[in-house]
């Protein structure tokens, strides 16, 4: 490293430390101008690979700076500016410093040459984000947050492994290139897992919707817009072309869509519909030509923006009425009126409206399918983006600001238009978002594959308008199907939402001391079986002990057995224990199989 | 303001809005049949006047019903059902 190198999440990092220095208006000031400075820090971003660091025997690559990376860290950057304006009434300090890390994070990805140092920043992103959903400060929130992060620790350690046993198949290379799956073994595979899982792949995607719609109203703006972007980015670099990709984007695409029509919450909606919008960009990468490949990056760019500006008008209904369900809503458009138009315009960006930015993204995608005669993909993710205007641009706004009142007296007094901030970064927001739909070379200039991509054509203009204004025939043919109802929709979190609370019920019982799963039994069935039983059961019982003591020096049997079972495990280290157990337990298994 | 005023006409008159909608809908489809070419288009069931149309109000029609079946099948619960 000769040149002065400065990377961008340093300054986020650094900005972020600060933070909690400062008051009042000099709070403000700070807030604005940091993500500016990592902004214009990332506009000055020369291409190469700067900030290598020695580190053992590798060299750690913290910059690679090319066309990909650029366009990435630019709308990146941008977004944490708009999403922190936004938020610029947040009081807690904690939702701001983990923002910022959330998003250094997230710059780190992108910016990163290697596999360690794009572990390091992956796992920053997910142990940050957690607490944008944590700092809702209340039980949903809490239980939505730590089900996040269980999952994107499973997901990491999937990465981890992936990322070690690919690096030992390349003879200790950890560059991260373009993967060849076919030639990759398990490693590239274990990679994908990770990459998917971040990217809300279904069956991989049940944390998205279930932390998004938990998490601060800024928090989610954030969340948002950097995770699976992030994800998109990865699988660019590391997986463009792979043909599995281009069935697993539809299906997301579809599924994301069908999910929206069932829920009931706007930032649950808004959720299924970023799986859905992500998924026109995993098939576009699937597809692998250029032009799919610059469409996928165009329509990250774009989805960013319009995504970021749906949840900020849904965000600021939640502010300001303190609830985003359609079924306590509605008749909202004397009051918010300005929030209207600024969902709206989010709305038809979304859909592909055109002047929009969807417009000339999402097109990019379908014509790089329909070209490279994937012709079932193009027209499924034609009427995708029929189902993604009906949800978005005319489901939401009308069950918020129109249709039935269902407001309770108190949610009509408090709503109104949201504190200027979060009406002026809405504002920039919708700018942008027609900007990059009228002038459209803007954003293509910026794509890593120079593209011969026209989108106002009088066909493609004639298609979309037919598409949109029918699907709009169809919602008022079936609003009565569509009047909202006080429902949620499982999804299949479901499975480890009552599967962990299964296991952590079949663990109490199994580890308490008298064994009481057995009364789930009747008396003379255990009395028969008891005698036979007791021999096994008492091994068992005796290895748990022994297994507890050795884990947590705590001896349960010495427990004080007045107490009942629950507040025993409660205030025992246990819990703790059990975890350090089960990994031990893992590691073991995992040495024996590999020496043997 | 104004743009709530204007929000406020088009609810009082929704016959005139219908009225709107459905020539913007004719003038569409003359649009299509018209004054586009077909060449840009993909298959030859492109070639028939308003497909598009007919394929987005079917497709929304589609995503709606299916989706709402699908709900109906067990997806769709009460709001309490991950209370303990």
């Amino acid at each position: 490293m000769t040149e002065f190198w400065i990377h961008p999440s340093l300054i986020l990092i650094l900005g972020a430390g600060l933070i909690p220095l400062f008051k009042g208006r000099v709070r403000k000031a700070w807030l604005v101008a940091v993500p500016l400075l990592t902004f214009i820090t990332v506009l000055t971003l020369a291409d190469g690979s700067s900030g290598l660091v020695r580190f053992l025997d590798w060299t750690l690559v913290f910059g690679r700076v090319d066309a990909l990376s650029r366009i990435f860290c630019f709308i990146m950057a941008l977004m944490c500016s708009i999403g922190t304006v936004y938020g610029l009434h947040v009081e807690d300090n904690l939702e701001r410093i983990a923002s910022w890390l959330y998003v250094a994070g997230s710059l780190g990805v992108i910016l990163a040459g290697d596999f360690i140092a794009l572990f390091l920043f992956w796992e920053m992103m997910a142990f940050s984000s957690v607490f944008l959903v944590w700092c809702r400060r209340d039980n949903k929130a809490l239980a939505a947050g730590f089900r996040y992060l269980l999952v994107h620790g499973f997901g990491g350690i999937v990465l981890l492994a992936g990322i070690v046993f690919y690096a030992k198949a390349q003879g200790g290379d950890f560059s991260f290139n373009l993967l060849d799956l076919t030639t990759s073994g398990i490693g590239g595979w274990l990679i994908l897992f990770g990459f998917l899982l971040n990217a809300a792949v279904p069956p991989l995607h049940a944390w998205l919707p279930d932390a998004y719609s938990e998490g601060t109203v800024s928090g989610s703006v954030f969340m948002s817009c950097f995770t699976t972007k992030t994800a998109v980015y990865a699988l660019i670099r590391g997986f463009a072309g792979t043909p599995i990709l281009l069935p697993l984007g539809v299906i997301m695409a579809v599924y994301g869509v069908v999910y929206a029509v069932l829920v009931s919450d706007a930032r649950r909606l808004l959720a299924y519909h970023i799986i859905s919008q992500v998924g026109y960009m995993v098939a576009g990468i699937g597809i692998g030509t250029p032009l799919a490949i610059s469409g996928a990056c165009a329509h990250a760019f774009a989805h960013i923006l319009y995504k970021g500006l749906l949840f900020m008008g849904t965000g600021s209904v939640l502010y300001m009425t303190g609830t985003s369900k359609f079924t306590e809503l509605g008749g909202l458009y004397k009051k918010m009126p300005r929030t209207l138009l600024f969902t709206v315009i989010g709305g038809v960006s979304i859909s592909g409206f055109p002047l929009f930015s969807g417009f000339i993204s999402k097109s990019m995608i379908v014509a790089g399918a329909f070209e490279s005669h994937f012709l079932w993909a193009g027209f499924l993710l034609l009427a995708v983006s029929s189902g993604t205007f009906f949800s978005t641009t005319l489901k939401m706004p009308y069950f918020i600001w129109f249709g039935k009142n269902n407001c309770s007296e108190k949610t009509w007094e408090k709503a109104g238009d949201p504190p200027l901030h979060m009406q002026v970064a809405m504002a920039i927001t919708s700018f942008l978002c027609l900007f990059l739909g009228c002038f459209y070379p803007f954003l293509y200039k910026m794509l890593p594959y120079a593209v011969d991509y026209a989108p106002y054509t009088r066909y493609h203009l004639s298609e979309t308008l037919q598409i949109l204004f029918f699907t709009a025939v169809g919602f008022f043919l079936l609003l009565d199907m569509l009047t909202p109802k006080a429902t949620i929709s499982i999804d299949v979190d479901v499975l480890y939402r009552f599967g962990g609370r299964y296991l952590l019920r079949f663990l109490r019982y199994f580890f308490a001391e008298d064994a009481s799963f057995l009364r789930f039994f009747p008396a003379e069935f255990i009395y028969s079986v008891k005698s036979v039983s007791e021999f096994p059961v008492q091994v068992a019982k005796k290895t748990a002990l022994l297994a507890c003591w050795l884990t947590t020096g705590f001896v349960p049997s010495m427990a004080d057995t007045s107490l009942d079972r629950y507040t025993w495990l409660r205030r025992s280290s246990f819990p703790v224990g059990l975890g350090v157990f089960l990994a031990v337990s893992f590691l073991t298994a995992m040495s024996i199989l590999y020496f043997f | 303001m104004r743009f709530s005023r204007f929000l406020e006409k088009m609810e009082k008159n929704q016959d005139v809005m219908k009225g709107i909608g459905l020539i913007g809908l004719g003038l569409l489809i003359i649009f299509d049949t018209v004054w586009v070419g077909k060449e840009h288009a993909h298959t030859a069931a492109e070639r028939i006047p308003a497909f598009w149309s007919m394929f987005g109000l079917v497709a929304c029609l589609v995503i709606i019903i299916f989706s709402k079946w699908l709900g109906h099948l067990g997806i769709m619960k009460r709001e309490d059902f991950y209370d303990d």
